[in-house]
């Protein structure tokens, strides 16, 4: 139930920041990318950093970085800022895969990944913080000291270091500094883990929006720049300290209750987070089935194989007794977007029941339960775009498919030859698509002669592709009002009868399987 | 216009979420009670044991080579201490404390307690609980002897402080050995002198 609410409030999140910023530049479908541009930020901030660092006088040598009023200042606030807007940009990253469900499966792997993402993400701030050697330095390092202490690691315990008999050895800050450093290296190889079962993995955000959030995050640097709390004294029990809430939210609660309960709560928390693909995977009956491949069909043209967004599908050699390569599927890795069904011309390959046959048996019957003597448009939905919630009797016809990316081409063909005034393909947002490549295959196989491609036959202008996500019914309507004054242009549609749709490799050409 | 005035919300909420991002990277927190002050102890000494010792038996020696054959078989037993805190005459503390496992060659001690700013007479202890037959010095009248890398005294080990003490809000009172491994130094907060 919290998670049907979630989704509700995620998606009608979505259709607002649509509608405010246009499906193209949503900041919110961009969170795994930000992850990665705040990550290159801090990479690039960091090593000026560095330079003025000094470890035998951390707090003085950030005193000396924020007397730069050129270049340190801000500098250093942009590292900040750009450390706190990576874990906001992964938490709505995460709060998304939740919500749509991409977490089991083939994309197990990369939730799990990206938790322990998170994780180093965090340990990284945390020595960052103490590397500052403020109050709040202090503090999370006293916390630290305290929650290692209750672990049977150590022969004496770790706090004894901070009870201010003495100055802090500089390697206590070597080592912070070490780990400031290191961290970021397992990042990369989680990093590389997590995007580790897709193909062409999208790294940064489209480059208007990349340069407006660093803009924005600089001029937030310059105008408002981080604050150094007082320095840290071992002596003197810190008061107020300026938190930053993103990464010590946790400070004021851990600090009030037993290190062993704050040690159960975090192992509780990292243990439901892990164990999220096992708690989300539906039942077994319920699960969508992986593509398939008739080899017997097979052309070996290999364009499912380029096409597939999960690499899951391999060309091996034949063994049917014919020359060439044919495509095969690894079950593990298909996620069921079904995108292959559509980038097959000769409709070979696919999820059972929704392969390119399977769409054009269904396309067939949706015919002959709707006349289209009066020229209407048909909307071809993806299930998870606002076509999938705008069925209503005023509504026009709708053939639902599972994602856009599935659709195949001999269906919209289908549809305009048997009489259909257009037909609207609606899509969700290219990067919020649940099968991830879906929206831009489409379009390439509709308008720019990719394999499987729309046949010259038919009067492209009679066909559109639109993006609505869930809730942008807004988009929806706008798009076939555009497209209805464009369609009253044309002359009225004639349908045929009788259609033939080309499969480029029939039955017959092939020997029996 | 319609156009225009979404920009402009676009950009607003732009500007409001990174000014969220800004304060709330930046959120006042009182860590703690601006009316107390701390008592932290904070020492290691070294871990004195009873070794006691006796021939091997014969079924020991048996079961070893010639060359490797023992003239005694020695047992250490770490001495347990006693570490009392008193503050202005009332026990605010009384704990055994012990070697942190069983090859630990020190005692540490790290303990710190929340009391109230102003002076205070403290008195802290850390002193050996002996068992009935060992006297002062550590020295069984029988078997049992000092293990031969403890302090030769039990009496060097303990420690003990008496003084009068004065903390303001959210200082630090801390009782740590001096130069000479004495405690008798207590160092206070910074903006305050050593108390003896």
């Amino acid at each position: 139930m919290p998670k049907r609410l979630l989704v509700r409030a995620l998606t009608r999140l979505d259709g607002w920041a649509d509608r405010l910023y246009g499906w193209k530049w949503n900041p919110l479908y961009q969170s795994g990318a930000f992850v990665i541009a705040c990550l290159a930020v801090l990479l690039v901030t960091g090593l000026y950093l560095i330079f003025f660092y000094r470890i035998g006088a951390p707090y003085e040598s950030m005193v000396r970085i924020d007397g730069q009023i050129w270049g340190g200042r801000w500098i250093r606030s942009l590292h900040r800022y750009a450390a706190d807007a990576a874990v906001i940009a992964a938490v709505v990253h995460a709060l998304r895969m939740f919500c749509q469900g991409r977490t089991w499966g083939p994309r197990a792997l990369a939730w799990i990944s990206g938790v322990f993402l998170v994780f180093l993400l965090y340990v990284c701030g945390w020595t960052g913080y103490v590397m500052v050697w403020d109050a709040h330095g202090q503090l999370l390092a006293t916390e630290g000291a305290r929650l290692l202490d209750a672990l049977p690691l150590f022969s004496e315990p770790v706090s004894r270091a901070f009870a201010g008999d003495g100055p802090l050895p500089s390697a206590f800050f070597f080592m912070n500094l070490f780990l400031h450093i290191a961290i970021p290296v397992g990042l990369v190889i989680f990093l590389w883990l997590h995007v580790s079962r897709v193909a062409r993995p999208v790294l940064l955000p489209p480059r208007p929006l990349l340069w407006t959030s660093l803009g924005l995050l600089t001029a937030a640097a310059i105008l408002l720049p981080a604050p150094l709390g007082p320095p840290a004294d071992l002596l003197r029990i810190p008061g107020d300290v300026a938190l930053d809430i993103f990464y010590s939210f946790w400070l004021p609660e851990a600090s009030s209750m037993s290190p062993a309960l704050v040690w159960i709560a975090g192992g509780a928390v990292t243990v439901a987070l892990v164990a999220v693909p096992f708690l989300t995977r539906p039942r077994a009956d319920r699960r969508p089935e992986p593509s398939t491949v008739s080899a017997r069909l097979c052309t070996s043209c290999e364009q499912c194989y380029v096409d597939c967004p999960y690499d899951a599908i391999r060309m091996v050699a034949r063994t049917d007794g014919r020359d060439g390569l044919v495509a095969r599927v690894n079950p593990a890795s298909c996620v069921s977007c079904g995108i292959c069904a559509g980038s097959c011309a000769p409709m070979g390959v696919g999820p059972p029941g929704r392969t390119g046959r399977d769409q054009l048996a269904r396309v067939k019957e949706f015919v002959s339960r709707n006349t289209f003597g009066g020229g209407e448009v048909v909307l071809v939905g993806c299930g998870r775009s606002a076509a999938g919630v705008a069925r209503t009797e005023t509504a026009p016809p709708q053939f639902p498919v599972s994602c856009a990316g599935n659709l195949h081409s001999s269906v919209v063909e289908y549809l305009v030859r048997a009489g259909a005034r257009g037909v609207l393909v609606v899509a969700c947002p290219p990067r919020d698509c649940w099968g991830r490549e879906g929206p831009t295959w489409l379009v390439e196989r509709l308008f720019n002669e990719r394999e499987a491609e729309l046949k010259a036959r038919v009067d492209r202008r009679r066909v559109r592709v639109a993006y609505a996500s869930l809730h942008d019914r807004h988009a929806l309507a706008t798009a076939l009002d555009d497209f209805s004054r464009a369609l009253d242009r044309l002359d009225a549609p004639t349908g045929e009868a009788g259609i033939e749709v080309d499969t480029e490799c029939e039955l017959a050409e092939a020997p029996a399987e | 216009m319609l156009a225009r005035a979404r920009q402009a919300t676009a950009a607003a909420l732009a500007i409001a979420a990174l000014a969220a991002l800004v304060l709330l990277s930046q959120v006042m927190w009182r860590s703690s009670d601006p009316d107390a002050a701390e008592l932290r102890l904070s020492w290691r000494i070294p871990a004195p044991s009873f070794r006691q010792c006796r021939p091997p038996t014969e079924a020991e020696l048996s079961g070893v080579l010639p060359h490797m054959r023992p003239t005694e078989v020695c047992t250490d037993t770490a001495i347990p201490f006693r570490l009392t805190i008193r503050l202005n005459g009332d026990t605010l503390h009384s704990e055994p404390v012990t070697r942190s496992g069983p090859r630990a060659r020190t005692i540490t001690i790290y303990r710190s307690f929340a009391v109230s700013p102003g002076s205070h007479a403290l008195y802290v202890a850390l002193l050996p609980e002996l068992p009935p037959n060992i006297d002062s010095t550590g020295v069984d009248a029988t078997t049992r002897t000092l293990a031969s890398d403890s302090a030769a005294s039990l009496q060097d080990l303990a420690m003990t402080l008496s003084a009068q003490v004065s903390a303001g809000p959210r200082d630090v009172i801390l009782v740590s050995p001096d130069e000479n491994g004495r405690l008798s130094t207590i160092v206070a907060a910074s903006d305050q002198q050593p108390v003896a």
